[in-house]
């Protein structure tokens, strides 16, 4: 029998440990109970992201609904500004008429508006136009929506007349009687934000044909935002109070 | 980054000055039941301005200076008995604390005075609606 050499059972044993796919025969149930550190870890930095993720998702959406509060309580403001002006200074006219115009009718610079609401003063001492424009080139940052609402006239009183004078009063209102034959009449920008699809109707409430119209009804349509509709374009009526 | 962070912040400011001129009209218009003037001053070096340079504003921006795009203070915003404002009004809001890529503009418009917010890169010397600002 051929003796081996003392090193020979040690390096039979490496070779057998290196043809082993595990190291010592461990139990698969006692394996699988429970996670290891790396993987609690990489769960719980999962878990953060997603919770992050939703989080910032929650704020986003909360801001976004903030401001489009803000847009659509700002529109109403200014939407009911607007007809309050409106309305009070057609109770000073005398008469009311619809367009279209023709430059010549229109005494201001730009663009003659369509559709348009006409008031005349007393005595035709005076002309104001309501009337929908398109937003100017250059306007773009400064008014929103493609429409604007603008006035064509004689720009109101700085102060009050001092002394009152009635007279003047019937006559002009609030009205500048030294700028009422201006040419050209200032025009103001009374609301943007309009939509391009009549932001505008005029409906006179008597035919023009039997007398001075007296009573007219709006509608002025207003977008709060890009993707809606201000729910406040509903109609409103108008009405001369003075009598010539 | 930090630019585009000051620019938001300046514009928090400007919508403060918005809400302070708003709110500033409406005393002006009660108090003026009872007197003549019908005015504000715009100038926050002016005790009797609602825009308050010493003011602890809520976008945290101090010093903020209010000047015309031709950089001289503003005159008072004047109001018709009836509310209006005849004459638009450009101002232009920067803070030297806030180190911006430009100023915001606000912008008040003739009759019934809206307020619109735009924007003026650094360099510029008007006030652009063209630009990237927009309004409110």
């Amino acid at each position: 029998m051929t003796g081996r050499r003392p090193m020979a059972p040690t390096l039979w044993r490496q070779a057998r440990a290196w043809q082993r796919t595990t190291p010592f025969p461990i139990n698969r149930l006692e394996r699988s109970n429970g996670f290891s550190l790396v993987e609690l870890m990489i769960v719980a930095g999962l878990t953060g992201v997603v919770l992050a993720g939703l989080g910032a998702l929650t704020l986003v959406s909360d801001v976004q609904v903030g401001r489009r509060m803000n847009s659509i309580q700002e529109a109403q403001e200014q939407w009911g500004r607007t007809v309050a002006f409106i309305q009070k200074e057609v109770a000073v006219a005398a008469s009311l008429s619809s367009g279209p115009l023709t430059s010549a009718d229109y005494a201001c610079n730009g663009d003659v508006p369509d559709p348009v609401l006409v008031l005349k003063g007393p005595n035709n001492l005076w002309t104001v136009i309501y009337g929908i424009r398109n937003r100017a080139v250059g306007e773009e940052g400064l008014y929103r929506g493609p429409k604007l609402l603008v006035r064509c006239g004689p720009q109101p009183l700085t102060a009050d007349r001092t002394p009152p004078n009635p007279e003047l009063t019937a006559l002009y209102g609030h009205l500048d009687e030294t700028k009422a034959n201006l040419s050209p009449q200032s025009q103001s920008v009374l609301l943007d934000r309009l939509p391009a699809d009549t932001p505008l109707q005029v409906l006179l409430l008597a035919d023009p044909a039997n007398g001075p119209v007296h009573d007219a009804q709006l509608t002025i349509t207003m977008q709060a935002g890009a993707d809606s509709t201000y729910a406040g374009d509903q109609p409103f009526r108008v009405h001369v109070q003075s009598t010539p | 980054m930090v630019g585009f962070y000051e620019q938001r912040r300046l514009r928090s400011a400007a919508l403060e000055v918005i809400g302070m001129i708003q709110e500033k009209r409406a005393l002006v218009m009660a108090q003026r039941l009872t007197s003549t003037g019908a005015c504000m001053s715009l100038d926050p070096a002016d005790s009797s301005s609602p825009i308050r340079a010493d003011k602890a504003m809520t976008s945290g921006v101090i010093d903020l200076e209010v000047k015309t795009e031709a950089g001289a203070n503003p005159s008072p915003l004047c109001f018709t008995p009836d509310g209006l404002v005849l004459t638009p009004i450009t101002l232009v809001l920067s803070s030297p604390a806030v180190a911006s890529q430009g100023d915001w503009c606000v912008v008040v418009t003739p009759l019934l005075a809206q307020p619109h917010l735009d924007w003026r890169p650094n360099g510029q010397t008007g006030c652009r609606f063209d630009a990237a600002g927009g309004s409110l």
